[in-house]
């Protein structure tokens, strides 16, 4: 039997769009499941699922909203009341704060609470945190307890799912600051990083407000779910999967149109020609196919559309070097709607980073403007450095790979 | 949201403080018995306390002599007031610094008394400071440096934000003011995390483009400054979508260590485009920090307006108007408030301020050049090398200003 794959969600987006995941996901599980799948588990009752989940915040206000709204809507699940994990005060959209511990982050609780979850399971499969890297609390705290799990459970997969800085009204230029770091210190202890940003799913959302941008999200981090859920395949094989063609693991969320009118066909075209990404990058840069790809999509297409739009995924994605995984979930309908998902390293993601990352905060670095904060919170100056020699490495990296 | 304790000192603070608490009370429509009507205050709680069934401000007035304090009286919300959180002496610091720094020590005691008390019935853990007071008066200037130094060693980990009020030359007819100023600046900056100027001569440009004359007890001057600060507080208290605590707020506003002096500009806005924003805040008249526009770079903005618009913080960003520097990271903050003034304001840490430090330190100069009424300082302990030292300060911090971006 499959072990556990725990969803963490961490900080005030972190946690809206890990329930929003569990919610859909929970109402994709097939009766038959009656363990609960990897990622929740049944009362004994037989009906009521728990989601193998905890969630944090350290902001005591915020915190409690989030908490009451998690636990008066989220039929067909029920929460455990002590898997959340609220703090005493605000990370003030400060990695440092959060990562270094100047407001109580209260991780040895929410590592309690982690293992209450972990030991009701046979084993730990994986973990998925969830969390934005905009956010003081979801760059710091997502960064200090992956480092805590990597030690306490060496063997589980670690998949991060992450929004990167965005230039919504929103924004703070501290966000650069937080993201580097954040990727710095998080990275080298997950397995898989799922990237968007708010800028992309506004835009294809229609400059809709956080609920439907964090639905979108959630709703795209069950369809990654759903073949695991689903045991038509493991955490880790996807993982290895994408680790296989590049060193760093980051893969890009698309989705196509939802529109039932366009054919699977079609529909595998625009998602891997990235035109619905979840994060912005010029189109330009998949002109190129992509490395790897992980496609999920809905039985609803006609059979006939399903095997054509098998056959446009070798061609396209197979091209090269490169390779695909794809997977057709059997039931039609269910939280996600027909909605088809890819998961997608491409050598696009190299600019992407540099511009939305690397290049701004090279330039703080370079005039040393915000970075004495951090620094006055405890990070070294050479940390500073190092996040910026991160980037770039992965960032050459992926332009090794296109070349 | 962290809980925001208010402290007024001095005359001008407290008259300050008192529009802004008016300003706030018509925000979460907060009456004179403290019920509230209309909208709910819940967000409001940051800077409200609930008592019963009334809400009454966490705030602390505090003076060297009771005439600021006693006019009060007519004041429609006096009554909200705790009257434990009145506090005020029995002499006033007669425009002297160092009386109000150094020997007005159990005034500031029984202060801090009032604020412990008020931060042990919050729940934060590192509740905010927000200050209004004068920079030229010896209660405004000196009790408040005195105060604020304490309030860093006590709350290292809370966040202190004094509101300073520079004096307009042409209403103001005390010869000592730039002394006091140098002084308060000089201790306040070193302890505070932001210090917001708010400078009366640019303020009595601005009353004066409104109403064509300016009263003589400075109302104009401090309607207009606490709506600015009205519209400050309210991202803490009324955002539309997330919260910024004060901590943010400063860190965001504050890209270099050491120069943590911010201005303000207002602006009403006409059309829909944020170019016409922008044109409004360049405007002479609305910039009520006095920080000129020209050959000066905006080190970090941030705008605070109420929600009426879809803004895009990109194209603030591009605005080559408002001159942010090319390090800047490409994300503008733009905060969405519920505020009930249309207006919008935009917090600058801008290099411009170095004008009028300088102007500061040079009025500064022409009296200490000639030991001019030294002897009142020296007299109240405040040493000739303790003065330099300030005035050093604040030269390097203008400097600093200058050179910076």
């Amino acid at each position: 039997m499959a072990g556990a794959i725990i969803t963490i969600g961490i900080g005030g987006t972190g946690v809206a769009v890990a329930a929003k995941f569990l919610r859909t996901l929970a109402t994709d599980l097939a009766p038959s499941q009656t363990h609960g799948g990897g990622f929740f588990e049944r009362a004994n009752d037989g009906k009521t699922l728990f989601p193998r989940a905890v969630f944090a915040d350290t902001d005591p206000v915020a915190g409690l909203k989030q908490y009451r709204a998690l636990t008066a809507s989220t039929r067909p699940l029920a929460h455990h009341p002590d898997r959340f994990v609220i703090g005493t005060e605000n990370a003030a959209r400060c990695f440092s704060r959060a990562y270094k511990g100047v407001v109580d982050t209260r991780i040895p609780v929410i590592l309690d609470r982690v293992r209450k979850v972990s030991d009701r399971a046979t084993k730990v499969d994986g973990f998925i945190i969830v969390h934005s890297l905009c956010g003081g609390t979801g760059s710091g705290l997502a960064a200090k307890l992956t480092e805590q799990l990597a030690t306490e459970y060496p063997k589980a997969v670690r998949v991060s799912a992450a929004l990167l800085p965005s230039y919504n009204a929103d924004a703070s230029p501290l966000d650069t600051i937080n993201a580097a770091l954040g990727l710095h210190k998080l990275v080298p202890k997950i397995d898989l990083c799922l990237l968007a940003d708010n800028d992309a799913l506004s835009k294809l959302k229609g400059r809709a407000g956080y609920t439907k941008m964090n639905r979108a999200f959630g709703r795209a981090l069950t369809n990654f779910a759903l073949p695991i859920q689903e045991g038509q395949t493991t955490l880790a094989a996807v993982a290895n999967h994408t680790r296989s063609v590049t060193t760093a693991p980051f893969l890009v969320v698309s989705r196509s149109d939802p529109k039932p009118q366009i054919a699977a066909k079609a529909q595998v075209l625009r998602v891997l020609e990235g035109k619905d990404a979840f994060a912005s990058y010029g189109s330009s840069t998949w002109s190129r196919p992509p490395l790897s790809s992980m496609l999920v999509y809905r039985g609803s297409y006609k059979l006939k559309d399903s095997e054509s739009a098998g056959k446009e995924l070798s061609k396209h994605a197979l091209a090269g070097s490169s390779s695909a995984l794809s997977f057709i979930i059997s039931r039609p309908e269910g939280g996600v709607g027909r909605a088809m998902h890819a998961f997608t390293a491409h050598a696009g993601i190299g600019p992407m980073l540099d511009a939305r990352v690397r290049q701004p905060y090279e330039l703080l670095l370079d005039h040393d403007a915000f970075t004495h904060q951090a620094v006055a919170d405890g990070i070294s100056p050479a940390t500073l450095n190092a996040a910026h020699a991160s980037l770039q490495t992965w960032i050459q990296s992926y332009a090794a790979l296109s070349a | 949201m962290a809980s925001t304790i208010s402290i007024h000192v001095g005359g001008t603070g407290i008259r300050l403080g008192q529009r802004l608490w008016d300003v706030i009370f018509a925000d979460h429509g907060v009456s004179a018995s403290g019920s509230v009507t209309g909208q709910s205050v819940g967000s409001g709680s940051g800077f409200l306390a609930k008592t019963g069934t009334r809400f009454v401000p966490r705030a602390i007035v505090a003076d060297s002599d009771t005439d600021a304090i006693g006019a009060l009286s007519s004041w429609s919300h006096r009554s909200l007031l705790k009257p434990d959180n009145i506090v005020f002496g029995s002499a006033s610091c007669a425009n002297n610094f160092a009386t109000g720094y150094l020997h007005r020590t159990s005034l500031r005691d029984d202060v801090l008394t009032r604020v412990n008390a008020t931060v042990a019935s919050v729940s934060d853990d590192n509740p905010t400071f927000l200050l209004t007071h004068s920079l030229a008066g010896g209660t405004g200037g000196g009790l408040t440096a005195a105060l604020v130094q304490e309030l860093r060693s006590q709350h290292p980990g809370s966040t202190i934000v004094c509101c300073g009020v520079l004096r307009d030359k042409s209403l103001s007819s005390i010869a000592v003011a730039p002394y006091n100023e140098v002084f308060a600046l000089d201790k306040i900056h070193q302890f505070a995390d932001l210090v917001v100027v708010l400078d009366n001569a640019a303020l009595t440009a601005s009353v004066t483009a409104k109403f064509g004359q300016v009263a003589s007890n400075y109302t104009g001057h401090n309607q207009l400054a606490a709506r600015a600060l009205g519209l400050l507080t309210s991202a803490n208290r009324l955002p539309v979508r997330e919260s910024l605590g004060f901590r943010q707020l400063a860190r965001t506003l504050t890209p270099f260590t050491d120069l943590k002096l911010v201005g303000l500009a207002m602006g009403t806005w006409g059309s829909s485009a944020s170019s016409d924003l922008v044109a409004g805040l360049q405007t002479g008249h609305n910039r009520i920090s006095g920080i000129r526009v020209s050959g000066n770079k905006l080190l970090s903005p941030m705008f605070i307006t109420s929600k009426r618009r879809k803004l895009s913080a990109t194209e603030f960003r591009s605005d080559s108007r408002l001159r942010i520097p090319s390090w800047y990271p490409p994300a503008v903050p733009v905060v969405e408030t519920r505020s009930t003034d249309a207006s919008s304001l935009l917090v600058e840490n801008n290099t411009g301020v170095h004008h009028r430090l300088t102007a500061l330190v040079t009025e500064f100069d022409r009296m200490f050049k000639r030991k001019a009424f030294l002897h009142y300082y020296k007299g109240k302990g405040l040493s000739e090398l303790m003065m330099a030292q300030a005035r050093k300060n604040v030269f390097d911090l203008a400097k600093g200003f200058k050179d910076a971006g």
